[in-house]
């Protein structure tokens, strides 16, 4: 009913065309069962049949029965036949004109379809000009952007390297020595830079994925657990200094992939870096699990996912979860998207499941097996 | 480490030059800088004339003044007398689609900023 009720609207014909016009019926996409009720002319066709059938008998009854008690045709036969035939006559003038009518109708309904098919036709391709010319416009834009953060990045890099350099020799002792408040403030200088550093290159990665840029270079024959013993070294102090465990079950064989592992490292580090500044009771732990892919599951005992998130997890930037913005830890919001970013760079698959707030939650990637 | 052995460095940026030399320095590696592309050309074509001085590790810029990293590795790798140099590239530069198209490949790649001076003298020093 939706489409008489659109003909209604648009006004190029009253519902009174489905109701005489077969074809109109058909072409709108009445079903059969639905059609006879709408087509009117079908059903004056059909009425006109069943009428001649009707006085053909009638006929043949009346001469009968003037032959059976006259024995010859009766002027009453005669005149029969005669207000039969202009009975006849009215009806087929009027099926005719009926049938006429609804031809024109459907002539007219067709013009008027055409015309609003040809109309929108004609809307639909000035809109898809208009979009494409816009998203045209938003894609040069959104480039130029990302090449102008592309080149602020490198030239940002250029003089953090020398401030990392210049402070790295500083507390080598190249310089002299330092009185120890001087040492602690070099100190500090350090882990600034580094952040610093870590944060430019973040962003350099996050807009070399959106300028569509392969990041990651795959080599043969990356070992996974070298990786990950570096990274429970680097973060044992922190879990220490928390009091939480950080246990990596090392596997049996030794797991080997095709890896760019200075990215693999960062999308690693990503993953358990957060398991651990989530986590304020209990642990981390790391497994690896070979069969037809490698998977590396880290499983925390922190402060979960609620599970409308788990699937959003590494699609946003600049987005932390609810109960993230909850806790004291500081966070940019980008380390997953850039992790899961760099696993499918490495054709891998990365997900999160959690039981929901509170209850930990395990993070699994899975690599392709090494042929 | 043994003491005939060498490195070249060429860099332009004198920050750069003054922090891996006092790096290097320190950890008592035998080093020479270029500052210029040309120059490190020059200097390149000389060690295949004679085929004698060759540096064991040579470490380039992306970005120099005049020509391009990519343009020395090039000539390095290209000549039979010094293909066998090894070549690290130590860049700010890291734009993997103007890597990925070079054929000539360098041993390693270096972002300056990922490796601290006194890390990148004790890689050196462990690679001689």
């Amino acid at each position: 009913m939706e489409i008489e009720k659109k003909f209604q609207k648009e006004q190029i014909g009253q519902p009174e065309y489905v109701n005489k016009n077969c074809w109109l019926a058909k072409t709108l996409g009445y079903p059969p069962s639905k059609r006879c009720q709408y087509c009117e002319s079908n059903f004056r066709n059909c009425l006109f049949s069943n009428y001649l059938i009707i006085s053909l008998v009638l006929i043949l009854f009346l001469i009968t029965l003037s032959f059976l008690v006259e024995g010859k045709i009766s002027n009453l036969l005669v005149i029969s036949i005669f207000i039969l035939i202009i009975v006849y006559g009215y009806f087929f003038n009027k099926s005719t004109e009926k049938i006429i009518e609804a031809n024109f109708s459907q002539r007219k309904a067709k013009e008027a379809l055409e015309k609003l098919t040809e109309k929108l036709e004609s809307q639909v391709e000035k809109r898809t000009e208009e979009l494409k010319k816009a998203n045209g416009e938003l894609k040069n834009l959104d480039k130029s952007k990302n090449q102008f953060l592309l080149a602020t990045q490198h030239h940002l890099r250029t003089p953090l390297t020398s401030i990392m350099g210049y402070v790295d020799l500083l507390l080598g002792g190249s310089y002299g020595e330092q009185n120890k408040k001087t040492r602690e403030i070099i100190g500090k200088l350090r882990m600034l830079t580094d952040d610093l550093i870590k944060i430019v290159n973040e962003f350099l990665d996050i807009t070399q994925f959106q300028l569509g840029k392969e990041v990651v270079i795959l080599k043969p024959g990356v070992q996974l657990e070298p990786i990950l013993e570096e990274m429970i070294g680097q973060l044992k102090l922190e879990a220490d200094s928390k009091g939480i465990y950080l246990k990596f079950n090392k596997p049996k064989n030794i797991c080997t992939v095709k890896a760019d592992p200075v990215k693999l490292k960062v999308a690693l580090y990503n993953i358990i870096d957060n398991a651990v500044k989530y986590t304020l009771k209990g642990g981390v732990v790391i497994n690896i699990i070979k069969d037809d892919v490698v998977k590396i599951i880290v499983k925390d005992t922190g402060i979960g996912i609620a599970s409308e998130n788990t699937k959003s997890l590494f699609g946003k930037t600049f987005e932390r979860g609810e109960t993230a913005r909850k806790t004291f830890v500081t966070g940019r919001g980008i380390g997953l998207y850039i992790s899961g970013e760099i696993i499918k760079a490495h054709n891998g698959k990365i997900w999160a499941e959690s039981e929901g707030e509170d209850k930990g939650s395990t993070f699994f990637i899975e690599l392709p097996l090494e042929k | 480490m043994d003491k005939n052995k060498k490195i070249f460095l060429i860099e332009d940026d004198p920050n750069m030059v003054e922090i891996y030399s006092e790096a290097f320095k320190a950890a008592s590696i035998d080093f020479e800088v270029i500052r210029l592309g040309r120059e490190a050309i020059k200097k390149i074509k000389t060690i295949a004339e004679n085929n004698k001085d060759k540096p064991n590790i040579i470490l380039v810029d992306l970005i120099l003044p005049d020509i391009n990293g990519i343009e020395i590795l090039k000539e390095i790798k290209n000549n039979e007398n010094t293909k066998d140099i090894r070549v690290f590239i130590l860049s700010n530069y890291s734009d993997p689609d103007f890597l990925k198209t070079e054929k000539v490949k360098a041993e390693k790649f270096i972002l300056k900023a990922d490796i601290k001076p006194t890390q990148l003298a004790e890689l050196i020093k462990k690679e001689l």
